[in-house]
C-alpha cells in the first residue's frame, strides 16, 4: 500500500483467515474445513466507508465478525488504531489477535456492529432505554442521570424522540427499529462501525432515510464504516471504496466509482452486468456465469472463479492469483487482467 | 396498449381484514387490467396490498380477509363444439374450494412467490395433495422434486405419468437446471435457493398457464441468480405467450420486466402507466418520490438520496382525504386532507389519483 496513506489507516487486515471445521461421526472427527474467509487483506481509512460485496455465503459476514473476534481467527493479523490502551489516549496500532479477553474489552467500545434484522437483534423484553444503555452498562460507563442524557442525545441523533425511550421494540416500525440498533451501536463512541446489511430489510423510502442518517452520523462522529451488503447500487452510493468477495477471497478492491465503471476482475464485471437498472429504456447485456458458486469446503484449484470465468486460461486452473495493487489503490487478484478489456455498469 | 386483448379485469376491488383492533382495508378500490401476453408490474412498499391483490385474483385471500366489493373478471378461452370461445368468469363469485377455481389456480394461472423453501409452512402435512401445495407455490420437503412435478402436471393436464415426467424433465432443462434427468430425482433441500426458484418456475410453466403471478420472485436471491431468473421468465414468456403479473418493491427489477405498471400505496392504486412514461414522466407525487429515493449505479451524481418524509401510516388510522397527504411534498392544505382524489386519466392511458389533476 502507498506509504503516504499510512497515517490515515484505522484498520489494517492482512491474511485474515477463518476456517470452520466439518465434523462427522460419533467422535466428531474433523473431516475437512469450510474456508469461509481465506487469506484476505484490506484496509479501512479513518472516516471512510469501505463497502464489502459478494453473493450469499461468500464470507462477508464472517469476515466482519472475525475482525471483532466474535469468531476466533484461524490466521492473519488485524491491526487497529486504538486510543483505549494508552493512558493519554494516544493512538497506537495494535494487533487485535494478540490481545487477551481483558485487553480486548476496551477495544470493543471502539468497534461496533449494526445488524441486518432489526427485529431479531433487539431484545423484545427490554425497553429502548435499556437496549441503548446496555453497552454502557457492560462497559461500566453508564450509571445515574448522565446515562439518561446520553440515551436521549443518541435517540435524537438518530431521529427518534426522547419519550420513545420508555417503549418496547414491538411498538416501532422496521425503520425505527433499525434506528434503535444504530443508536445502540453509537452508545460507546465507536470509531469503526461494521454495518452488516443494515438496510436490506427496509422498504425503499425508509432505506433512503436510513442511508442518509448513516452518512450524517459518519460526518458528525468521524466514523469509519465497513458496509456489508449484496445490493450493489446501495453499496456504491454509500461507499468511498468497495471490495468484492468471492468464495472467501477478495478478488478486487478499488474506489467505488472506478470499480463500478472500470472493473479489473471478470467476476466484478459479471456481477456489474447483473445489476438491474431503474431505466426501462436500458437494455441489459448480461454476462452469464455458468454453474453455481463454488463450495467453500471444496474449492476449485487455482483461481476459485476459473470454472465460471469466460476468460479462463490454463494458468487460472493451476495457480492461485496474487491480490496485487495494479494501480494506486486499485487491487485485483487475476492472472489475466492486463490482457482483458472489461466492461463496467 | 389499446386494442390488446384483456385477460384479467379487476374493477374496484376491495379486500378487508376484520381483526381484533379494527378493519384493515388491505385493498381499497383497485382497478386495472392485465392483457394477454403482457407483463403488468405492481409496485409498492410492504403492507401496501400488492400481495393481497394477487391472492384475490386466485380467490385465496387468507382469513380473516374477505373480498367485500368489486369484480375480478377472468376471460377464459374454452373449446366448445370445436371452436374457441371466450367466457368471462367472475373469480370473486367462485367457491374458493370449488373445482373450477382449483383448475384455474396453479393450472391456468401459475404462481411463484419468494424463496420457495423459506415460505414452507408446517400446515402442509404429508396428507396435503401435492398438486395443490405445489400449485400454491410450495415445495414439500422429503418428496422428490420430480414426483411433485408429475403429480401437479397430471392434476392440470391429461397426460400419463410417463408423459408428465418427460414434461417435467424438459421444463427443468428449459429453466436451466443442469442434468435435469438426474435432478428430477433430488429432494428440495438438495437444491440451492436459485435452483428451487427455477423448479417453481418449471412447475408453474409446465401446466401451460395463460398467466403467471410472480410475487417478489427474485427478492431472496443474489443479483446474478436473480438476473438469470428474470431472463428465463422473459424467454419463456416469448415462447408461450403468457401474461405476467409481476409484484415487487424493487424499481430496477420492474423497469426491466414490465410493460405496464401500477403503483400501490396503502391499498390504493395511485398511478398506472406504461413503463417508460411511469419512469420518465411520473405524475403522482408518491411515484416521483419513490423514483428519486433509490440510488443508481454508475457515475456518482447524488451525494444524498431524496427520501420520503415520515412513515407509512398505521392501517387502522388512515389519514383523511388522500392517504399520502402527510408525506406529500405537493400537499395542498385544506384540500388534500379533506377530499379523496378520484381516479383520473391525466393523459391517454395514464391514470393517477391526485388532486393536482382535478379541478377542486
Amino acid at each position: 500500500m502507498a506509504e503516504q496513506h499510512d497515517s490515515d489507516i484505522l484498520l489494517d487486515v492482512k491474511g485474515l483467515t477463518k476456517y470452520f471445521p466439518i465434523q462427522r461421526g460419533f467422535l466428531q472427527r474433523t473431516v475437512g474445513y469450510v474456508r469461509a474467509v481465506d487469506d484476505i487483506s484490506f484496509y479501512v481509512r479513518e472516516r471512510e466507508t469501505l463497502g464489502l460485496v459478494g453473493e450469499s455465503g461468500c464470507g462477508k459476514t464472517t469476515a466482519g465478525r472475525t475482525i471483532m473476534r466474535l469468531y476466533e481467527p484461524t490466521g492473519g493479523t488485524v491491526r487497529f488504531k486504538t486510543r483505549a490502551l494508552s493512558p493519554d489516549g494516544e493512538p497506537q496500532m495494535v494487533n487485535l489477535f494478540e490481545l487477551d479477553r481483558t485487553q480486548m474489552m476496551p477495544i470493543r467500545r471502539e468497534i461496533s456492529l449494526i445488524f441486518q434484522d432489526p427485529i431479531g437483534s433487539l431484545n423484545p423484553r427490554m425497553s429502548v432505554f435499556d437496549i441503548v444503555a446496555e453497552p454502557m452498562a457492560i462497559h461500566g460507563k453508564g450509571t445515574g442521570p448522565e446515562t439518561e442524557e446520553t440515551v436521549v442525545r443518541l435517540l435524537e441523533h438518530v431521529g427518534l424522540r426522547p419519550e420513545h425511550m420508555r417503549r418496547y421494540p414491538h411498538e416501532f416500525s422496521g425503520g425505527q427499529r433499525q434506528r434503535i440498533g444504530i443508536a445502540r451501536a453509537l452508545a460507546l463512541n465507536p470509531r469503526l462501525v461494521i454495518c452488516d446489511e443494515p438496510v436490506s430489510a427496509l422498504d425503499v423510502s425508509i432505506q433512503a432515510q436510513t442511508l442518509n442518517l448513516l452518512q450524517d452520523l459518519q460526518a458528525d462522529f468521524n466514523l469509519a464504516y465497513i458496509f456489508i451488503a449484496h445490493d450493489l447500487s446501495v453499496v456504491q452510493h454509500i461507499s468511498d471504496r468497495v471490495a468484492v468477495m468471492y468464495v472467501g477471497k477478495l478478488v478486487e478492491m478499488a474506489d467505488a466509482e472506478e470499480l463500478y465503471l472500470y472493473p479489473l476482475h471478470p467476476y466484478t464485471e459479471a456481477l456489474m452486468s447483473a445489476v438491474p437498472k431503474a431505466d426501462p429504456l436500458y437494455k441489459a447485456e448480461r454476462i452469464v456465469m455458468p454453474g453455481d458458486v463454488a463450495d467453500p469446503a471444496n474449492p476449485p484449484s487455482g483461481c476459485y472463479f476459473h470454472p465460471r470465468c469466460r476468460y479462463a486460461q490454463e494458468i487460472c486452473k493451476q495457480e492461485t492469483p496474487e491480490f496485487r495493487e495494479l494501480k494506486p489503490d486499485h487491487w485485483v487478484a487475476c492472472h489475466l487482467t492486463e490482457a482483458l478489456q472489461l466492461r463496467g455498469v | 396498449m389499446n386494442g390488446m386483448e384483456v385477460l384479467v379485469e379487476v374493477k374496484d376491488l376491495k379486500v378487508q381484514f376484520d381483526v381484533r383492533d379494527g378493519i384493515v382495508r388491505a385493498v381499497d378500490g383497485a382497478t386495472f387490467d392485465i392483457k394477454r401476453g403482457q407483463t403488468m408490474g405492481l409496485i409498492g412498499e410492504s403492507g401496501c396490498g400488492k400481495s393481497v391483490t394477487a391472492k384475490a385474483i386466485m380467490q385465496m385471500v387468507p382469513k380473516p380477509g374477505k373480498i367485500v366489493d368489486g369484480e375480478i373478471l377472468y376471460h377464459r378461452r374454452v373449446r366448445s363444439n370445436g371452436s374457441e370461445v371466450t367466457e368471462a368468469i367472475n373469480v370473486t363469485q367462485l367457491d374458493p374450494d370449488g373445482a373450477l377455481i382449483r383448475q384455474i389456480r396453479g393450472g391456468e394461472i401459475g404462481m411463484i412467490f419468494q424463496e420457495p423453501m423459506s415460505s414452507l409452512t408446517p400446515v402442509y402435512t404429508a396428507g396435503t395433495h401435492i398438486h395443490e401445495a405445489v400449485g400454491l407455490h410450495r415445495l414439500i420437503p422429503f418428496r422428490k422434486v420430480g414426483a411433485q412435478m408429475v403429480e401437479t402436471i397430471q392434476a392440470h393436464r391429461h397426460v400419463t405419468k410417463e408423459e408428465a415426467r418427460e414434461i417435467a424433465v424438459e421444463m427443468l432443462r428449459r429453466v436451466g437446471i443442469p442434468k435435469p434427468e438426474q435432478r428430477v430425482d433430488s429432494y428440495p433441500h438438495q437444491l440451492s435457493g436459485g435452483q428451487r426458484q427455477r423448479v417453481m418456475i418449471a412447475v408453474a410453466l409446465s401446466c401451460e398457464p395463460v398467466m403467471l403471478i410472480a410475487d417478489e420472485p427474485t427478492t431472496a436471491l443474489d443479483v446474478s441468480i436473480g438476473a438469470q431468473i428474470l431472463d428465463i421468465m422473459r424467454e419463456l414468456q416469448e415462447t408461450v405467450d403468457m401474461a405476467i403479473m409481476f409484484i415487487t418493491h424493487n424499481l430496477a427489477v420492474i423497469a426491466e420486466m414490465a410493460e405496464e405498471i401500477c403503483v400501490m400505496y396503502m391499498g390504493k392504486i395511485v398511478e398506472r402507466a406504461d413503463v417508460v412514461r411511469l419512469f420518465y414522466e411520473p405524475r403522482h407525487p408518491y411515484t416521483r418520490e419513490l423514483l428519486r429515493s433509490i440510488p443508481h449505479v454508475g457515475r456518482k451524481s447524488q451525494k444524498r438520496l431524496a427520501s420520503i418524509k415520515g412513515m407509512v401510516p398505521d392501517p387502522f388510522h388512515l389519514p383523511s382525504g388522500c392517504v399520502f397527504h402527510p408525506r406529500c411534498p405537493d400537499y395542498l392544505p385544506g384540500k388534500c386532507d379533506r377530499i379523496a382524489p378520484a381516479w383520473t386519466e391525466v393523459e391517454e392511458d395514464h391514470w393517477a389519483s391526485c388532486l393536482l389533476y382535478e379541478e377542486v
